[in-house]
């Protein structure tokens, strides 16, 4: 290599260099103030901490990988949520060899009285058991809607249309009502 | 239950998904359906509880770092 051909080459080096770190600043900046909603909701569907630090890991990733293809002006929170959500359904699933559960409609239902105790009785561990015991489509759709994304959104994450977000949630609730229900009588007698 | 209100329409009005109007609507109701209020009360005192107890968990410090480590080696 002649020395002019490699200085234009170290240049254009420096130059590509600079772009990444930029890409990479941008990137972080509207990455990491996500983390903790990615970490909790991955920890609540991993259920435990290593699954949940990798399934983090691997969808910041990949999300910076195609970080090119993200859309300026969509909601760059969907769009993480969505990446989080197909590592966590394709690769997650594929690892542990378990299908992802699709709960039959007819689990028992559950009528609440607010009359009762219910909120004094409820306890901090019992919320995060009763919360990893919902079957998977619903704890994902819960957990989202608990992150503040709209019907729509857990819609277009979750690949699934408005009336069956709509129903997820609503199952979710209340099966989750009822399971605290349960452990808050426990705790009564 | 005589009310004309269905879970689904309370679980829209407490996630924001309804149109302006409609949540007119639903209030107003409200002021006038015990039943609608009462409930809309628990649900969304429930909504609190699960979402305040959802946010507790911290972000494990080695993570970030990791994270950051995976990124440069991109």
């Amino acid at each position: 290599m002649s020395e002019e051909v490699a200085e234009v080459t170290s240049r254009n080096k420096s130059v590509l260099d600079r772009e990444l770190q930029q890409k990479r600043e941008r990137f972080q900046q509207e990455a990491f103030p996500l983390m903790p909603m990615l970490y909790r909701t991955a920890l609540r569907l991993t259920r435990n901490q290593h699954d949940a630090e990798d399934l983090v890991q691997n969808a910041v990733l990949r999300a910076y990988t195609f970080f090119d293809k993200f859309q300026p002006g969509t909601s760059f929170k969907a769009w993480v949520f969505k990446i989080m959500t197909n590592v966590f359904i394709n690769d997650y699933h594929k690892r542990v060899r378990a299908p992802l559960t699709v709960p039959l409609e007819n689990q028992s239902g559950f009528e609440p009285d607010p009359e009762k105790l219910f909120f004094d009785q409820v306890m901090d561990t019992d919320i995060k058991k009763a919360v990893e015991e919902l079957p998977e489509v619903y704890r994902l759709t819960f957990l989202l809607a608990s992150e503040g994304f709209s019907y729509k959104e857990i819609a277009s994450i979750t690949r699934a249309n408005l009336g069956t977000v709509m129903s997820r949630l609503y199952r979710a609730r209340r099966l989750l009502q009822g399971k605290l229900w349960e452990y808050a009588k426990g705790v009564e007698r | 239950m005589d009310c004309r209100h269905e879970l689904h329409e309370l679980y829209r009005f407490l996630d924001r998904e309804m149109l302006p109007e409609e949540e007119v609507e639903f209030a107003n109701h409200m002021t006038v359906c015990l039943e609608c209020l009462k409930r809309y009360g628990f649900e969304w005192q429930f909504q609190q509880l699960v979402v305040r107890r959802m946010q507790q968990e911290e972000v494990p410090e080695d993570l970030m770092a990791k994270v950051k480590g995976a990124l440069r080696l991109i």
